[in-house]
């Protein structure tokens, strides 16, 4: 059964699914940015280990709903099906060798060891691998490939293309163990969606939003199992991994350090800033997007339909412009989005307001409509992103509603200062 | 048809110089600049709108947007960071070539 079969889309809610499990589009610059956040949270070591577990699971999830749609039932069908699976998502492309009891596996080509090379490569040393979303991929089709226990199989990376090496390799041993989670599949995304309501200049957002839609079925990943496209390296991604990292490290800091709370909520806050910057930035100033929606005006109007477009066409969930003054206050709603389905069916209903990728990414979307130039082919650099986003702050958000809190929808209100 | 003067320039991206543009007056005729190309061994790729793409057997690109006459050049991430620009430059001139022809 070719991957491609295996996709739905929720229309109205702008909600994407393979095997019925949810997938989302992140590019390289946020992966990178939201895996150093958790490392900067937990440390290189908790943080790689949490990273690792949480790849493993959201892999399990997918591969096992993509081997039970596909019928792959020996380990070579469910093994050579899950690598082009790893592929297709632009992940990279990954050889394992590997029993019941473990083994290797190697790959020239992941999409972070890959893509931190080419972003940092020139100017940064680095002695820890980056490929913890590989490691818990390679774990997950072992155990699965095998059908094994969740625990049964863990991955370690210890060759790296990010540190220098020639090829990424792992080794596979018998596992630790943790505990298997309940699943976060389109039945359970549904249970945490409201009814899909009408924004703002919603004809345009809509079909921006369905035309995205349509041209990201056809991105996959190439003979390396990458994707380079808007000037990017992009993924089809689990928010399970997204979610998982986030929360258990911010809930980690809850624990052991209080006072550190509002600093780990802003760096995971700022995850958000970081990809609507990147992703966003750099799909407005592609060819793509001039030839699917034409040259850019600038005007601040047009600019926030088109970020609430991008956020859709991503498979973020349904944004909607609910109110927007420019230079004064935007308040974005989501009837759906990736992190409430994930908070509540594994933490429960929260106590504050825990949509923090969104939280960062309509304050940037505000910043971005309200400051760039983009008729001038603007730089999206690291130096231009400190000048935007660390100087004097001119605005700030606030999540009125939440989802994870049990409210109807999510609400974020972005005042200047 | 008069091949216009161009400049081949830096495009603005994140993964470092693999993407380059130039641009073109919109009153060329893109159809046949289209077919020179295709001529000249590029294949034709699915449109994205009014983007028609091109791609070289290396995996290069070369991106026609007519309605506002910018073209991207796309090299491929796999050739090094040094040796891109001349890739491009190969690129901008298989193009300029073409409008030669066509």
């Amino acid at each position: 059964m070719p991957i491609e079969d295996l996709r739905q889309l929720l229309a109205e809610q702008s909600l994407t699914f393979l095997a019925g499990i949810p997938y989302v589009y992140h590019c390289h610059h946020y992966n990178l940015f939201h895996d150093q956040t958790i490392d900067d949270a937990l440390g290189e070591v908790d943080g790689a280990r949490v990273r690792t577990t949480a790849a493993h699971n959201a892999f399990r999830e997918l591969l096992g709903a993509v081997f039970a749609a596909a019928g792959a039932t020996t380990p070579a069908e469910r093994i050579s099906l899950a690598t082009e699976v790893f592929a297709w998502m632009g992940q990279g492309r990954l050889s394992l060798d590997v029993s019941g009891a473990g083994g290797r596996a190697r790959s020239g080509s992941l999409h972070y060891g890959f893509a931190w090379r080419e972003k940092y490569g020139a100017r940064v040393k680095r002695d820890e691998p980056t490929d913890a979303v590989a490691a818990g991929f390679a774990a997950a089709t072992s155990e699965l490939a095998f059908d094994l226990a969740a625990d049964a199989i863990t991955a370690t990376e210890h060759r790296c293309l990010a540190t220098r090496d020639p090829e990424c390799e792992f080794t596979l041993t018998a596992g630790k163990g943790h505990l298997s989670r309940p699943p976060v599949d389109e039945a359970t995304v549904r249970r945490y969606v409201a009814p899909a309501i009408r924004g703002l200049d919603e004809d345009r957002v809509a079909a921006i939003a369905s035309g995205l839609l349509e041209f990201m079925r056809a991105v996959h990943g190439d003979e390396r199992g990458l994707v380079a496209a808007f000037n990017v390296f992009v993924t089809a991604h689990l928010p399970g991994y997204y979610n998982e990292t986030v929360y258990e490290a911010v809930h980690h800091i809850e624990r052991t350090a209080p006072a550190g709370v509002a600093a780990v909520e802003a760096l995971v806050r700022e995850a958000g800033q970081v990809c609507v910057f990147n992703t966003f930035g750099n799909v407005l100033l592609s060819p793509e997007w001039e030839g699917m929606v034409g040259p850019l005006s600038g005007i601040p109007t047009d600019m926030m339909a088109f970020c609430t477009a991008i956020a859709r066409g991503l498979g973020f969930g349904h944004w909607l412009i609910h109110e927007y003054e420019p230079r004064k206050r935007l308040v974005i709603q989501a009837t759906s989005n990736y992190e409430a389905p994930f908070y509540r069916t594994r933490y429960g209903i929260a106590k504050k307001p825990r949509s923090y990728f969104v939280q960062g990414a309509t304050l940037a979307m505000m910043l971005l409509c309200e400051t760039v130039r983009w008729t001038e082919r603007p730089q999206l650099t690291n130096a231009y992103y400190i000048d935007l986003f660390r100087g004097k702050p001119r605005y700030r958000v606030e999540q009125t509603r939440c989802a994870t809190r049990g409210d109807a929808l999510s609400e974020y209100v972005v005042d200047a200062l | 048809m008069t091949p216009p003067r161009s400049a081949l320039t830096r495009e603005v991206t994140c993964i470092r110089s693999l993407a380059w543009r130039t641009d073109l007056p919109t009153a060329i005729d893109w159809p046949r600049l289209g077919a020179a190309l295709e001529a000249a061994g590029l294949a034709r790729r699915p449109a994205v709108g009014a983007m028609q793409r091109f791609a070289t057997t290396g995996g290069d690109q070369v991106s026609l947007i007519p309605t506002t006459g910018r073209v991207q050049f796309r090299v491929h991430y796999t050739v090094p960071e040094r040796e891109r620009r001349f890739a491009a430059e190969r690129l901008f001139q298989l193009v300029v070539r073409a409008l030669h022809r066509s």
